[in-house]
């Protein structure tokens, strides 16, 4: 019978040193690595959002141009007889009437149907995010109920409850925006952005965006009064 | 003199890599020199947008100005035009594009003073994006009539996002300290103070440092939106 002398290792004060040094060294390794992977990941977020700050900045100066067209014309009428045009005051009157969510609107937009159960800070990005994206009209709601959104809406309620001032909505959820199709879809699509983040963080969810050459969104139902505010002298 | 475990030969070399690894790990720089380049066209490129924001913001409201003179002279003559400049008036209020007085609440957030520790995530010591959406989110709740972040007034199509380390509204780069102000009722105070309102906010106030200030006021003022609004795909 062969005996096998079961040899415990001895302790070897220098194996053991070296054991931790290696350790260290491994933590410093793999500290740097994550440090430069959040870098890089930094950078490719900051990056994307320069983009989307110049696009921005370009697209509001754009809109500036505009407004300042349509001024001068104004402008130019009035001098030339001294007269208001009618007209042209009810075409702007109506247009902020619109804007303002106090006038139906329609036009080409899309639709996000979230099936799932939201928290409103989720919905509230998703707002945040499509009028990011240049939408020009948004509503929220379910297949009962829309409601347009207005400067001053609010989305509370809790997680499968969704309250858009004052009007309780509960799921499926949609989010209607008029805009741009093309620019809205791939805003919401991109990668890493919104949409992949709740579809990530909720992988039970359906969310989709569907865009439409005809979407239809309600004047807004709540009565809109100043109760606080005056106008500054 | 003899080096001891320090002189060994396979000490030694994980001495050199802790060696290397502190020299290059811990002083490479964070960008590279490109993105560092890019970083600062891009800046450069924003600066030179915001110039032209302005330029074109001060020749709207120059224009702006003398059309309403001109309207409100021409009101008089012309019958039954008053109705309907003030119902101008008072959609260009909701607008946001009025300049607008009253009694309300102070909300100012800011950076932690403190230093993120080793190896923690440094944007929990920043106000984000999220932060203001939250607070305004809560303002309109709490029934605020006209509410304006570091003088950029919210309005319709106003969005929060973060860009380069800035927050962005209404295309304007802000830089902390965020201070937003609120007409509205005085219960506006009591709502954000809640210790059931913005956890997530408050949570960083109290593990963080992050800055957070609420102060009820008789009187505010929330300064017009400069800017113009897209309506090239709304039909009505």
């Amino acid at each position: 019978m062969v005996k096998v002398a079961l040899r415990r290792p001895r302790p070897n004060f220098g194996h053991v040193s070296l054991f931790l040094v290696a350790l260290l060294v491994g933590f410093l390794v793999v500290t740097q690595l994550r440090g430069q992977l959040a870098a890089e990941s930094a950078s490719g977020r900051s990056q994307l959002s320069d983009a989307r700050l110049l696009a921005d900045l370009i697209e509001a100066n754009n809109r500036l141009r505009t407004e300042i067209t349509k001024a001068e014309q104004e402008l130019a009428a009035l001098k030339g007889n001294s007269r208001v045009d009618v007209d042209t005051l009810v075409t702007e009157l109506n247009r902020l009437k619109a804007i303002n969510g106090l006038l139906e609107v329609s036009g080409p937009g899309v639709e996000v149907e979230i099936l799932g159960n939201p928290e409103p800070f989720e919905m509230l990005d998703l707002v945040n995010e499509l009028r990011n994206a240049g939408a020009e009209a948004i509503a929220i709601g379910n297949p009962q109920t829309m409601v347009r959104l207005v400067y001053r809406s609010g989305i509370g309620g809790g997680r499968g409850w969704i309250l858009v001032d004052g009007i309780l909505l509960s799921g499926p959820y949609y989010i209607r925006a008029i805009g741009s199709p093309d620019t809205i879809l791939k805003t919401l699509e991109r990668r890493g952005g919104l949409l992949a983040l709740l579809r990530y963080t909720h992988p039970d969810w359906v969310v989709t965006v569907t865009p439409a050459d005809r979407i239809t969104l309600p004047v807004y139902p709540n009565q809109l009064s100043f109760k606080y505010a005056r106008l500054m002298q | 003199m003899s080096l001891g475990f320090f002189g060994r030969p396979p000490v030694l070399l994980a001495l050199s890599l802790i060696g290397l690894a502190l020299a290059t790990g811990y002083r490479l720089p964070t960008q590279s020199l490109e993105t560092a380049r890019d970083a600062g066209d891009v800046s450069a490129v924003a600066a030179q947008l915001e110039a032209e924001q302005r330029r074109l913001q001060n020749r709207l409201g120059e224009l702006q100005a003398e059309r309403d003179r001109l309207r409100s002279r021409a009101q008089g003559p012309q019958e039954g035009l008053s109705g309907l400049l003030a119902e101008l008036i008072s959609q260009q209020v909701l607008a946001g594009t009025v300049g607008l007085t009253g009694p309300g609440v102070v909300v100012v957030l800011d950076d932690s003073p403190r230093r993120p520790l080793r190896g923690e995530d440094p944007t929990l010591y920043l106000v984000l994006d999220s932060h203001l959406r939250d607070v305004v989110n809560l303002l309109w709740q709490g029934g605020a009539e006209a509410v304006a972040i570091n003088g950029e007034r919210l309005v319709v199509s106003s969005s929060i996002y973060a860009a380069g380390g800035t927050i962005v509204v209404n295309a304007a780069r802000l830089a902390p300290p965020y201070e937003i102000v609120a007409i509205g009722p005085p219960e506006l105070e009591t709502l954000l103070k809640a210790p059931d309102r913005l956890t997530q906010l408050k949570a960083r106030v109290q593990n963080y440092g992050l800055q957070f200030t609420v102060r009820r006021v008789p009187e505010v003022t929330v300064p017009p939106y400069k800017g113009g609004f897209a309506t090239e795909h709304l039909r009505w």
